[in-house]
C-alpha cells in the first residue's frame, strides 16, 4: 500500500476527523419531545412542560418505527404531558457504549431521571446509577429480576409481561390457521424476545394441539429486506400466521404476505400495525407498552418511584390486542369469545403463561398443567 | 495497493474461472434440489427472494466493476449505497414521487462521484483509507438527517410496483415469480450485457481497461487517463446509488440508518469473483443473494431445521470466506489503486 504525505495527508486527516465527528454524533439523536432536532448533550428546547422536573428517555429505536421506539416515546411524552415534566428523548441509543456516553450527558446536565428502553445494556445502566447517585434510572427490556439486592438505590427496572398478549395473539393464530402451522420471526436470539415467540407458539397449540409452529431468527431488527426474505420462507414452509419478534423489519413480513396472496396474516407487536397493512395485519399485540413507560414518569414525578422492579401485568393492560379491523370477518364470533375468554383467564389468574425466554422452549411444554381452553 | 509481482497464467487464469463457475453452479443447483425436495413453493419462495436480494448488489456491483476496471478500487462502495438510498427515500417521501426519489438517487450518486473523484484522482487519497472513510462518513450523515428529514416515513411508503413481461410472464411456474418483477430489476439484469458491452466492444471500454492496465502507455497513445476514471467513477457511484434506490423503492420503502448492510464489500468481493465480467457478475451477485434467501429458508425446512441456526445464518459469510479464497489467484488490473503520475509530475 502505497502512502502519500503532504496534501493527501491532511484531506485524509481531515475526512477522519469529519467521519469521527459524524460517527460520534449518531451516538443517539437527541431531541426535546416533539421532534426538534438537538445534538447529544445540547441545551434542549423547553417542549412537552417546562416543569421543573425533567425526564430523558434514551431509546433503541425511532420514535416513528411503529414498533418498540414509538410505544415508548408516546408513553414518554404522555407521562411527561400529564406531570408538567421536561422531557428529552434519544432515539437509536443501542450500544453500552453509546448508552453510557448519552446517559452521561444528560445526568451531567441535570436530570431527574433517565429512562432507558433498551434490554440489552443492563451493565451500562447499573454502572450510570453507581456514577451519579442523585439520578434515578429506570430501565426497560432487561431479564426479569426480582433480587433487586445489588442494585443501587437509584436504579430500578420496569418489564411488561409480554408473554400474556403474546398468548392470546397465540390462541387466535391457533383458532384460525387453515394450515393448521404458525411462525414467528425474531430479530435475535434475545430472552425478552423469546418469551413473546414462545407464548405466542403455546398460545397457539393450547387451543389446537395439532398446530405446528417454529421460531426462524434474522439476527437484525430492522432490515426490511431480510424481514422479507424470511417472511416468505415462513409462508412457503407452510405458515399463515406470522408473529412479528423484530421492529421495523415487521414492514417486510407485511409485503410478504401481501405477495404471498389472500389467507396469509401478520400479528405486529408493540404498536398497533394493521394501518400500514390492513389486508395482512390480523392483529397487534400492543401489551399497553406505552401506557407501562407512562406509569414509570407519573410515579417518579410524584416521587413514587422505588428501587425494585416493577411488572406490567393484566393489571396494566400486558393482554392488550387491537381489534381486527378490516379483517374483522375472518375472525368468526365464537373464535372472538373464546379469545377473550382466555384473556379474562389470565387475568384473573385462573391461567399464568409461563415465562421461555429459551428458543423452543414451548415445545417441551405439558399444556395439560394448563386449564382447559374454552369450548 | 500492492501491484501483483506476476500476472496468471493463461492455464491458472482458465482453472480459477472453472473454479468460479463450478462454485456458481453448484449454489445455483440448491435451489432445484430443494425444490426436489420440499415443493414447488418452497422453490419459487427461494426464487423470490434470491431475486429480491440480488438487484440492489448486482446494481453495485456492476458499478464497481467499471471502476476496478478504470483502476479506480472504490471502497467506498457502502457509503454510496447509503446515500443513495437516504436520498431515494427523501426524494419519495417529499414528493410522494418514486420516480423522484430515484432521480434523487442519481444526483446523490453523482455527487459521490464528485467527493470521492476529489479524493481519489486529485488529491490522490489513498483509495483504501479513503473509502473507508468516506463509508464512516456516510453511515454517520444519513444517520443524522434521518430523524429530522425522513420522521413518519417508517414503513409507510408505497414501493415500485411488479410489472409483468407479457408472454413471458405466462410461463407455467416460473413464469409469474421471475418474469414479474419492478423496472429496477429488470434494468439491472439488462445493465450487465450493456455494460460488458461498453467494457469489450466500445472505444469508451478500450479505454477504460487500456487505464486500468497500462495508464502510461494509454497516456502515450493520447487517452486522457484522469477523464476516463472520472467518468468511470461517476458511471460507478450512479450505479451503485441506484443499488441503494433499489433497496429502498423496491423494498423497503423507507430507510433505515445502516441498511446497506455490507452489501458495499460483498459488491467488491463479487467483482473479483467474477473476473470483473459484467455477465458473470449476475451469477455471482445471485449466489450471494442465493446464500442470504437461504440463511433463512433453512431454518424453518425439515430436517435441516434442527441445525444449529447459528450455520445457516453465517452462510453468506461463508460464502464470503470461500471467494475470497478463490480471489486470492485473481487477475487484477495492473494499476488498480494506483494514482496516475505523467512522467513525475502529478496531475
Amino acid at each position: 500500500m502505497q502512502v502519500h504525505s503532504g496534501p493527501t495527508t491532511r484531506a485524509v486527516s481531515c475526512l477522519t476527523v469529519a467521519a469521527l465527528i459524524i460517527t460520534a454524533c449518531t451516538a443517539g439523536t437527541a431531541s426535546p419531545a416533539g421532534g426538534t432536532p438537538g445534538a447529544t448533550g445540547g441545551t434542549p428546547a423547553a417542549t412537552a412542560g417546562t416543569g421543573d422536573f425533567k425526564v430523558a428517555l434514551i431509546v433503541s429505536d425511532k420514535c416513528d418505527d411503529h414498533s418498540w421506539g414509538q410505544a415508548h416515546c408516546s408513553g414518554a411524552q404522555t407521562g411527561a404531558a400529564n406531570t408538567g415534566a421536561n422531557l428529552v428523548i434519544a432515539e437509536e441509543v443501542v450500544t453500552p457504549q453509546d448508552v453510557t456516553q448519552q446517559g452521561t450527558a444528560f445526568a451531567n446536565q441535570g436530570f431527574n431521571l433517565i429512562v432507558v428502553a433498551n434490554g440489552g445494556v443492563p451493565q451500562a445502566v447499573h454502572q450510570l446509577a453507581l456514577d451519579f447517585p442523585n439520578v434515578m434510572f429506570c430501565q426497560h427490556g432487561s431479564p426479569m429480576t426480582g433480587n433487586v439486592v445489588d442494585y443501587p438505590p437509584n436504579l430500578c427496572t420496569y418489564l411488561v409481561q409480554f408473554q400474556d398478549g403474546s398468548f392470546v395473539a397465540g390462541a387466535l393464530a391457533g383458532y384460525l390457521t387453515e394450515t393448521g402451522k404458525v411462525a414467528t420471526i425474531g430479530g435475535f436470539d434475545f430472552s425478552v424476545i423469546n418469551l413473546q415467540m414462545e407464548a405466542f407458539r403455546l398460545g397457539a397449540r393450547y387451543v389446537n394441539p395439532s398446530v405446528q409452529s417454529n421460531t426462524l431468527v434474522i439476527n437484525d431488527l430492522y432490515d426490511v429486506s431480510k424481514g422479507y426474505a424470511a417472511a416468505t420462507a415462513q409462508y412457503a414452509a407452510g405458515a399463515d400466521f406470522i408473529f412479528s419478534g423484530t421492529d421495523q423489519a415487521t414492514v417486510g413480513f407485511m409485503k410478504a404476505a401481501e405477495e404471498a396472496g389472500p389467507g396469509q396474516y401478520v400479528v405486529a407487536t408493540m404498536w398497533d400495525s394493521n394501518f400500514l397493512s390492513p389486508t395482512t395485519v390480523i392483529t397487534s399485540a400492543t401489551f399497553n407498552l406505552d401506557g407501562a413507560t407512562q406509569r414509570i414518569i407519573e410515579m417518579a414525578a410524584r416521587g413514587d418511584l422505588e428501587n425494585r422492579h416493577y411488572p406490567f401485568g393484566p393489571e396494566y393492560g400486558s393482554l392488550e390486542i387491537t381489534p381486527y379491523y378490516g379483517l374483522a370477518s375472518v375472525v368468526p364470533d365464537d373464535v372472538d369469545r373464546k379469545v377473550k375468554e382466555i384473556s379474562a383467564a389470565i387475568a384473573t389468574g385462573k391461567l399464568v403463561v409461563p415465562i421461555m425466554t429459551t428458543a423452543n422452549d414451548s415445545e417441551d411444554f405439558d399444556i395439560s398443567t394448563l386449564p382447559p381452553p374454552p369450548q | 495497493m500492492l501491484t501483483l509481482p506476476w500476472r496468471l497464467s493463461s492455464g491458472r487464469l482458465r482453472a480459477r474461472l472453472a473454479a468460479t463457475v463450478i462454485l456458481v453452479a453448484a449454489v445455483a443447483l440448491t435451489i432445484p434440489a430443494l425444490w426436489f425436495v420440499y415443493g414447488e413453493r418452497v422453490g419459487l419462495g427461494i426464487f423470490a427472494s434470491t431475486i429480491t436480494l440480488t438487484v440492489p448488489l448486482l446494481w453495485a456491483s456492476l458499478g464497481e466493476a467499471v471502476s476496478q476496471k478504470a483502476g479506480v478500487l472504490n471502497i467506498g462502495v457502502e457509503g454510496v449505497i447509503l446515500f443513495g438510498a437516504f436520498a431515494a427515500a427523501l426524494g419519495s417521501h417529499l414528493t410522494g414521487s418514486l420516480v423522484i426519489g430515484l432521480g434523487a438517487a442519481i444526483v446523490a450518486g453523482l455527487l459521490c462521484a464528485l467527493v470521492l473523484g476529489f479524493l481519489y484522482l486529485v488529491r490522490d487519497v489513498d483509495q483504501v483509507v479513503g473509502g473507508i472513510q468516506f463509508g464512516l462518513l456516510a453511515l454517520g450523515l444519513t444517520t443524522v438527517l434521518d430523524t429530522p428529514f425522513l420522521t413518519g416515513s417508517a414503513g409507510g411508503s408505497e414501493i415500485l410496483n411488479r410489472v409483468p413481461l407479457p408472454l413471458l410472464s405466462s410461463i407455467p411456474v416460473l413464469g409469474p415469480t421471475v418474469f414479474s418483477q419492478t423496472v429496477l430489476a429488470y434494468l439491472a439484469f439488462l445493465m450487465a450485457p450493456v455494460t460488458f458491452y461498453i467494457l469489450r466492444h466500445s472505444w469508451f471500454g478500450l479505454c477504460v481497461r487500456a487505464v486500468g492496465e497500462r495508464p502510461g502507455a494509454a497516456d502515450a497513445a493520447g487517452v486522457d487517463v484522469l477523464r476516463v476514471r472520472w467518468i468511470a467513477v461517476g458511471f460507478e457511484c450512479v450505479m451503485v446509488a441506484v443499488g441503494g434506490a433499489a433497496l429502498v423503492l423496491a423494498v423497503t420503502g423507507d430507510f433505515t440508518p445502516g441498511m446497506s448492510g455490507g452489501r458495499g464489500f460483498i459488491a467488491i468481493a463479487v467483482v473479483m469473483l467474477a473476473s470483473w465480467n459484467p455477465i458473470v457478475v449476475i451469477g455471482c451477485a445471485a449466489m450471494f443473494g442465493l446464500a442470504t434467501a437461504l440463511e433463512f429458508q433453512l431454518q424453518v425446512l425439515p430436517v435441516v431445521q434442527d441445525v444449529p441456526k447459528e450455520i445457516w445464518l453465517s452462510l453468506p459469510y461463508l460464502v464470503t470466506l470461500v471467494v475470497i479464497a478463490l480471489v486470492r489467484g485473481a487477475d487484477f488490473p495492473n494499476a488498480l489503486g494506483i494514482p496516475f503520475e505523467r512522467l513525475g509530475r502529478r496531475l
